[in-house]
């Protein structure tokens, strides 16, 4: 961003309180999609805190918010982390002085040990998207930037400049994913600003992300009923890792032949085939077609974000 | 659809049931609905979905002279 000449004004102040906060090292990114459907920014509203404080339920309705659009994206924890600004852009005379012209931009690199390919994939969808950053450092503070009154702002990312990649692992060397970005010459590390992790009460520092669940085919289907097996991506191709411990109210189960909701009436987990539930719905008419989703209405109340999947009733 | 209530879930084993469902459904349809769908004894299952019902005695014919 351009740092305005303050002609009118003169310089700014260099005194200092005697003790005050800085930011540690960041140990996790959450991403987030810069703009909210709506246009404003995805940013944390002060005033929305309650009692000034982050705490669980504001940040479980963050992650685990059923908009994708909204939600945040904390990454696993980050390593060998670089976050520098490039040498300032000069222009240099023939008498060998130079003049100012523009900040260098500041690019972030950070590795995610026990990357693997399907984490890869879900960070190479934000390539073209418009994202925002918020850092996590090693003190628990959350990192924005304070561009809005009353706002903890995510930090603007230079469109695609996101890249993530995968490292395979060596004889002396664990897999793992890399990610990578530029700020966006919009933004001025001036304006950086943190939440203190003093005003935190929420878990912020060991906060995951969702994780993605798919439906098999579902089988035994009846007019009222169906079984499905529900999996991670993750795992062998022959050996997934189910998703375990789902209930009643991590599903909505929508009739849209009829465009009516079915509330189920139980969900059982299967105590012999992990990640395998029963599903028992009041009965339905013979070629209508269930679309079954996470809830409507979050936030969600596990950490598995539910691809959607169809029933068709024989 | 407004997500379930958590107050309207029961648990019996790995089962999570919705309890509003069974509101007006008999005994023998609740069997007949889940006959080999669970591992858990279905009549204990029933007393604890429906745990106020009762079989009304029929009036006597001496409590209305």
């Amino acid at each position: 961003m351009a740092v305005l000449c303050a002609c009118g004004t003169g310089g700014g102040n260099l005194g200092r309180p005697s003790c005050f906060p800085v930011f540690d090292v960041t140990k996790k990114a959450i991403l987030v999609e810069y703009y909210k459907p709506d246009g404003t920014i995805n940013g944390v509203e002060l005033a929305g805190l309650t009692g000034g404080k982050l705490d669980q339920t504001y940040l479980d309705a963050r992650i685990k918010d059923v908009n994708g659009k909204t939600r945040w994206y904390p990454t696993p924890e980050l390593k060998n982390i670089t976050d520098e600004r490039a040498e300032d852009i000069t222009e240099t005379f023939e008498d060998t002085s130079s003049v100012f012209i523009q900040e260098g931009a500041r690019t972030f690199t950070g590795l995610i040990v026990k990357g693997d390919p399907v984490l890869l994939g879900n960070l190479q969808k934000w390539r073209c998207l418009t994202i925002g950053v918020f850092f996590i450092d090693k003190s628990g503070n959350l990192i924005g930037n304070e561009n809005r009154d009353g706002f903890l702002d995510p930090i603007l990312l230079q469109d695609e400049s996101f890249s993530a990649s995968l490292i395979k692992g060596t004889d002396t060397a664990k897999q793992k994913d890399s990610i990578s970005f530029i700020i966006s010459q919009l933004e001025n590390d001036a304006s950086l600003r943190m939440i203190e992790a003093a005003e935190i009460t929420a878990n912020l520092i060991s906060a995951g992300g969702l994780v993605d669940v798919n439906a098999g085919t579902p089988a035994n289907v009846s007019t009222t009923g169906f079984d499905v097996q529900l999996n991670t991506p993750f795992g062998g191709v022959t050996s997934p890792i189910p998703a375990e411990g789902l209930g009643l109210a991590d599903f909505e189960v929508f009739n849209n032949t009829t465009s009516a909701s079915v509330t189920p009436i139980s969900v059982t987990e299967s105590t012999v085939t992990e990640g395998l539930y029963t599903f028992v719905i009041p009965a339905q008419t013979a070629a209508d077609e269930l679309i079954v989703t996470n809830p409507a209405v979050g936030p969600l109340t596990k950490s598995f974000d539910l691809a959607k999947f169809t029933v068709t009733i024989p | 659809m407004e997500n379930l209530n958590l107050k309207q879930i029961i648990k019996i084993g790995n089962t999570e049931f919705n309890k509003n469902s069974f509101e007006g459904m008999t005994k023998d349809e609740f069997k007949k609905l889940y006959k080999g769908k669970l591992t858990i004894d279905l009549d204990e299952a029933w007393k604890q979905l429906k745990p106020n019902t009762r079989i009304k005695k029929p009036k006597s014919k001496k409590s209305q002279d």
